[in-house]
C-alpha cells in the first residue's frame, strides 16, 4: 500500500506556520510585494531562496524600484542605460573595446542611494554630536577626515541664505576637511572610469569673515587607491604650474575688510587617465591673523557630480602621464613637527599620506617668522 | 480688447468643445455586467468600476445597449472582493501612488485586508495587477510587506513553504514513486 506523501508542513514541525505556498503565487505577485519592502527585508528575501534572489537581482527590478521610490537620479541617463542593454556605443566601430560584459550595477546604485546622483558628503551629524558643534583633533571615517587643530573646526548655522544652512569654519592654524569618494562602492562601474571617463565636477560655497583676513586651499585628486594623497603631484603643480588631469587646485587669500559674500568655487576633472577609482577632495584653511576662535574661512555645500557625456560612447584606454612612485607604494613614516601634532605628514589608514599642497606654502611662511 | 476675426473663431470653437464634454463621461452612470472566468457574474455601475483602468477602458469602448464585460483573468470570488473595495471607494478623489513609509492605509482598508485570508490576499494582488487598480494593489502589497517585515530568511522560507535543496531532496526520497511500489 502506497504511503501518503509527506507534506511540506510536516517536515518543519514546531516552526512558523505557512501562510501560502509560494508555488501558488506568480513571480509578478512577489515582485509587487518586494517593491514595498525596506532594504533589510529585501536582503532577507534575497537570502531566503534562489527564486527570490533571481527576481530581486535583475536590473529591471531596481530600475522600477528607483522609479517607485522617486530616486531615479541615482541611475545613469536613459540613453546610456539603453546603450548598455543593446551593447551599442559610439566610438567603437572597429570593435576594439569588448562590450559584451559591460553592465551597470543597478542594484548597488539604488540600494546604496548613490550611483550617478550628486554626491553630498554628510558629516553634519558628527559636528552635531561634538561639544559646541566643533571638532577638535582628528576625526576620520571611510568617507572623510576632519583635522581640527587650534580651536578646531566649527559647524555654524547660516541665516538668510536660500541654498546654505550649515557651514564649516576654520580656526587660526591650518585645519583640513578631506572627503574620500570610492567610485565603485558608490555604484560607478570600473569600465565607466576606464572607457568613458566622465567629467567630474566638484563644487562648493566659500566665504570668510569681513573682520579678519583668511586663506583657503581647495584641491581635488583622482587616485588608484583609497584616500591616497600624492605629495609629488601636488608639488608639481605648486612648483611648475602644469595643467594636470588628475589634480586641480585653487588657493585664495582674502584681506581684512574685503567683504564676506558667499562665492561659488568649482573644480572640474576631465580628460584624466584610465584606472582612477578614488577621489579625494581637500579643503584646508586658516585665518590670517592668528586669532583665537573661528575667524578663518568657511566652506559649505561640498558637492561632487559625475557628468556622463551626452552621447553614449567609449574611448580607448588612456595612459597616465602623471603616474609617479607614490601611486605604487605609499610609504608610512611618522614625523612629529614642533607643535607635537602629527606634523606636516598626516598618517591615514593603511600607511598612506595626506600632504596637501598648501602645507608647503605654510612651511615657507613659518620660516619667515 | 479688440475683437478680431481670429478671436471670434476661437470663441466659437471653445463653445463647441464644452458641449462635447458631456457625453465623454456618460459611461460612468451606466450599469455593466462583469463575467468572470469561472462564469460568475456581477453587476456594477461605471462609477464603481472606474478605479480599474482596464474595466474603465472596456466600459468606455462599449456602445450602448451593450453592457457586458468579459473579465477573463479574474475568478468570481476574487472579483467579489475587488467590487467590495471599489464600492467602499466609490467617491474617492484621485490617488497618487506611493511606496515606502509614506504609504498609509485608511482604517477600513487596513482592517479589511488584515482579516482577509492569505490565499485571497495574494489572489487580490494578482487581480489588482491585471485590472490595473493601483491603489488597491499598493494597499494589498503593503499589507503583505508588513507581514514579511522583520522576518529572517529561515522564517520567510517557512511562511512561503519554500524548501531548501536538502529538504526537497528528503521529500523526493520519501514520496512513493514507481520504483517504490
Amino acid at each position: 500500500m502506497p504511503e501518503t506523501p509527506m507534506s511540506k508542513q510536516s517536515l518543519q514541525p514546531n516552526k512558523t506556520e505557512m501562510w501560502i505556498d509560494a508555488e501558488n503565487v506568480s513571480n509578478e505577485g512577489f515582485v509587487h510585494v518586494f517593491h514595498h519592502l525596506d532594504k533589510k527585508s529585501l536582503v532577507n528575501c534575497i537570502l531566503a531562496c534562489r527564486r527570490f534572489q533571481k527576481l530581486i537581482s535583475n536590473d529591471s527590478f531596481w530600475v522600477e524600484h528607483a522609479r517607485l521610490n522617486g530616486t531615479t537620479d541615482v541611475l545613469p541617463p536613459l540613453n546610456w542605460r539603453r546603450a548598455v542593454t543593446q551593447k551599442k556605443f559610439d566610438g567603437n566601430d572597429d570593435g576594439q573595446i569588448q562590450v559584451t560584459n559591460l553592465n551597470f550595477d543597478m542594484k548597488r546604485m539604488v540600494f546604496t542611494g548613490h550611483g550617478y546622483s550628486t554626491i553630498t558628503p554628510k558629516f553634519e551629524s558628527h559636528f552635531e554630536n561634538a561639544r559646541d558643534q566643533t571638532i577638535r583633533g582628528v576625526l576620520r571615517s571611510d568617507d572623510f577626515l576632519i583635522r581640527g587643530p587650534a580651536d578646531g573646526i566649527r559647524m555654524e548655522t547660516v541665516e538668510g541664505h536660500p541654498d546654505i544652512s550649515k557651514c564649516f569654519a576654520f580656526s587660526y592654524t591650518s585645519g583640513a576637511i578631506l572627503v574620500f569618494i570610492d567610485f565603485v562602492s558608490h555604484g560607478i562601474d570600473p569600465w565607466v572610469m576606464d572607457y568613458v571617463r566622465p567629467k567630474i565636477r566638484i563644487s562648493q560655497k566659500v566665504s570668510h569673515r569681513n573682520d579678519c583676513s583668511a586663506r583657503l586651499s581647495f584641491a581635488v585628486q583622482l587616485n588608484y587607491n583609497e584616500t591616497q594623497w600624492i605629495q609629488e603631484i601636488g608639488m608639481r603643480q605648486t612648483n611648475e604650474n602644469v595643467d594636470q588631469k588628475r589634480f586641480k587646485s585653487v588657493n585664495k587669500e582674502w584681506e581684512q575688510w574685503s567683504g564676506s559674500e558667499w562665492e561659488d568655487w568649482v573644480l572640474e576633472l576631465n580628460g584624466y587617465p584610465s584606472g582612477m577609482r578614488h577621489l579625494t577632495v581637500l579643503n584646508e584653511g586658516k585665518d590670517g591673523l592668528f586669532w583665537a576662535g573661528h575667524y578663518g574661512p568657511k566652506v559649505a555645500n561640498i558637492q561632487i557630480q559625475i557628468i556622463m557625456p551626452e552621447t553614449p560612447m567609449l574611448k580607448q584606454l588612456a595612459a597616465d602621464t602623471e603616474k609617479c612612485r607614490e601611486d605604487e607604494a605609499p610609504v608610512a613614516v611618522e614625523e612629529e613637527n614642533r607643535f607635537g601634532f602629527g606634523g606636516h605628514r598626516l598618517r591615514l589608514r593603511h600607511g598612506m599620506w595626506a600632504v596637501p599642497p598648501a602645507q608647503f606654502r605654510e612651511m615657507e611662511d613659518d620660516e619667515d617668522e | 480688447m479688440v475683437r478680431t476675426e481670429k478671436s471670434n473663431k476661437k470663441a466659437k470653437t471653445q463653445k463647441v468643445k464644452l458641449v462635447q464634454n458631456v457625453p465623454v463621461n456618460e459611461h460612468l452612470n451606466r450599469t455593466y455586467i462583469l463575467i468572470c472566468n469561472d462564469g460568475q457574474q456581477f453587476e456594477a455601475d461605471g462609477h464603481t468600476i472606474r478605479h480599474s483602468k482596464v474595466l474603465g477602458l472596456a466600459a468606455k469602448n462599449l456602445e450602448p445597449p451593450e453592457n457586458t464585460i468579459q473579465v477573463e483573468k479574474v475568478k468570481g470570488d476574487t472579483m467579489k472582493l475587488v467590487l467590495e473595495w471599489c464600492v467602499n471607494h466609490k467617491d474617492d478623489g484621485p490617488y497618487v501612488s506611493k511606496v515606502g513609509p509614506g504609504l498609509r492605509l485608511p482604517h477600513w482598508d487596513f482592517r479589511w485586508l488584515k482579516e482577509m485570508n492569505n490565499q485571497d490576499l495574494f489572489d487580490l494582488i494578482t487581480a489588482t495587477n491585471d485590472l490595473q487598480i493601483k491603489q488597491l494593489m499598493d494597499y494589498s502589497c503593503k499589507t503583505v510587506a508588513n507581514m514579511a517585515k522583520g522576518k529572517n530568511p529561515e522564517q520567510l522560507r517557512q511562511i512561503f513553504g519554500i524548501l531548501t535543496d536538502e529538504e526537497e531532496a528528503e521529500l523526493a526520497l520519501n514520496e512513493p514513486g514507481p520504483s517504490n511500489a
